[in-house]
């Protein structure tokens, strides 16, 4: 027989930008040899919708249900940086209860983000069907007090610089308080369901591995750094809102890998847990909102507020320059800066590893390409 | 809230005392330093950006080791490149500006620096026009490689088209 003289014969394949395993609209140019990643250049842009553009057009009080468009699985997340920047330049007093509303919603957010995180990433592990429909039924015991608190089920348009656009319905604190008590629950049930399980076990113990430092580097925050052994939590390293008044305690771990990046927002959700059943004891009574204008004009300046989103630090940077319509408004996405931190991992991987680590990260384009 | 901002703070000793260390070596790079609240605000001058930042990061007293937030503000003759940098150890925040000029408009990258500067940096550059020298890959990144448009400049004036008849300005 002839003997062939082996060449590496090198394909270029698109990974999305409609793919199911891209999370949205990712695109990523990936070079493989085989079954092995040479080369992997991510594409942006698929759903750039200029929001820091648009903004500059709208005043203070039309910006918050753009901002819901962005990060679309963690929304009031993204409200809160943008609506505390406004409070902070305006010098506005929150009420307290508006404050620990806020702070329950959020939680329960966190956590619905966590449940949308963790259905999707077995799915693309291949432990299709089940888990995942666990992970969004749950998401949808809380979407529905959602439903009735704020009247919509994606974008909430909730928070108002102020406060929040109106009180709570009645039953509220009696539905919030079954639903986080059963909480736990579901979590350890979660956990039971994958973690001995032996394909989610192969497919991310040691799969993706990144280091502190180089996380820290990137600028990735959240989740994914906490995963890297690097504690950093907003709530806990410069309170906001009423943070500095519960009991939790910031989850990391040290792998790094995918496997580490799961278990980080497992247990967070157990913490967001605490804080809500705290909150809820806590929570005073009284107005909901401070008495503001509705074209607010804000005074020169700049600010830039930072709060620890479901997925990292989201900030907003707002320049005034003493007008009704910010001058600027700047929105650092924590997806953004935590996929370019993982697509450093990418190159040397296999392909089904790609596709982990990608999902691991919890990106959404929304936030990426805003 | 809680803000550990009250002066005299811990926190704002320290902000200070970067501040006069920032003055005792780059003095002449410097055109304004301010300490407000827990926040350090420093405006140099942009061909000073990569000795400062370096210093920024390797300086035992500042170790500003994060990149939070990398963007520019269109001003009508200067677009504003604005850094906010975070110091994991001492939780301490600086915001350092620098003033572009748009007949030249470049600036040198910080990627070197902070890596997490890359994709932030390729954003500021299509939607302001700027160059980052010597940034490692200078493609689009949101928008597309034909688009030579510079969206968040103030010249650039969206087109509702019908979308807003009516809307008073």
């Amino acid at each position: 027989m002839p003997q062939h003289k082996s060449t590496p014969q090198l394909m270029e394949i698109n990974l999305g930008p409609q793919h199911p395993a891209t999370h949205g609209v990712l695109r990523i140019v990936l070079t493989l040899d085989g079954e092995r990643v040479v080369k992997a250049v991510p594409h942006l842009g698929y759903l750039h919708r200029g929001v820091e553009k648009i903004v500059e057009d709208l005043e203070y009080f039309q910006i918050p249900p753009i901002l819901d468009r962005m990060d679309y699985v963690a929304n009031l997340n993204n409200e809160l940086s943008y609506v505390m920047g406004v409070e902070k330049l305006a010098g506005l007093k929150v009420p307290e209860r508006a404050e620990y509303i806020r702070v329950i919603l959020l939680e329960f957010n966190r956590i619905m983000s966590h449940f949308a995180w963790f259905g999707p990433f077995t799915n693309d592990l291949g432990l299709f069907g089940t888990a995942f429909l666990y992970g969004l039924r749950e998401r949808e015991y809380i979407q529905r007090l959602f439903e009735r608190t704020t009247g919509a089920r994606m974008h909430y348009n909730y928070f108002t610089y102020g406060g929040l656009r109106h009180d709570i319905p009645e039953g509220f604190v009696e539905e919030a308080r079954h639903l986080a008590n059963r909480l736990p629950a579901v979590i350890d049930e979660f956990e039971y369901m994958v973690e001995e399980n032996e394909i989610f076990r192969l497919r991310t113990i040691g799969i993706g591995p990144m280091d502190g430092k180089t996380a820290l580097n990137f600028g990735a925050s959240g989740p994914f750094l906490r995963a890297s052994g690097i504690p950093i939590d907003l709530r806990k390293d410069e309170p906001y809102s009423v943070y500095d008044r519960f009991d939790f305690k910031v989850c990391s771990a040290s792998g790094g890998d995918c496997f580490a990046r799961y278990k980080v927002r497992m247990d967070e959700m157990r913490e967001s847990v605490k804080i809500i059943q705290q909150a809820l004891d806590q929570m005073p009574d009284g107005p909901v909102r401070a008495k503001t204008t509705r074209h607010l004009k804000l005074p020169k300046g700049e600010v830039y507020m930072r709060t620890e989103h479901a997925r990292g630090e989201f900030g907003a940077y707002i320049v005034s320059d003493g007008g009704v319509r910010p001058y600027r408004l700047k929105l650092r996405s924590p997806s953004l800066s935590n996929l370019m931190a993982s697509c450093v991992l990418l190159p040397g991987m296999v392909l089904p590893d790609l596709i982990a680590t990608v999902a691991s990260v919890d990106i959404v384009l929304g936030c990426t390409d805003r | 809230m809680a803000e550990n901002a009250a002066p005299g703070s811990k926190n704002q000793t320290h902000l200070l005392e970067i501040e006069r260390l920032l003055k005792g070596a780059h003095g002449q790079a410097l055109v304004a330093t301010e300490v407000r609240n827990d926040e350090l605000f420093a405006d140099i001058s942009p061909a000073a950006v990569p000795d400062i930042m370096r210093w920024l990061r390797d300086d035992k007293s500042c170790r500003f080791d994060y990149i939070r937030c990398l963007c520019g503000v269109d001003y009508p003759d200067h677009v504003t490149v604005v850094y906010h940098l975070f110091a994991t150890k001492t939780k301490s925040k600086i915001t350092v500006r620098t003033d572009v000029s748009k007949n030249s408009p470049a600036v040198s990258s910080v990627t070197d620096i902070w890596a997490g500067a890359d994709w932030p940096e390729r954003e500021t550059a299509e939607m302001f026009g700027l160059v980052f020298e010597g940034h490692p890959d200078p493609r689009r990144l949101l928008l597309t490689d034909d688009n030579d448009a510079m969206p968040l400049r103030k010249d650039f004036k969206l087109d509702y088209g019908d979308a807003r008849r009516g809307v008073s300005e």
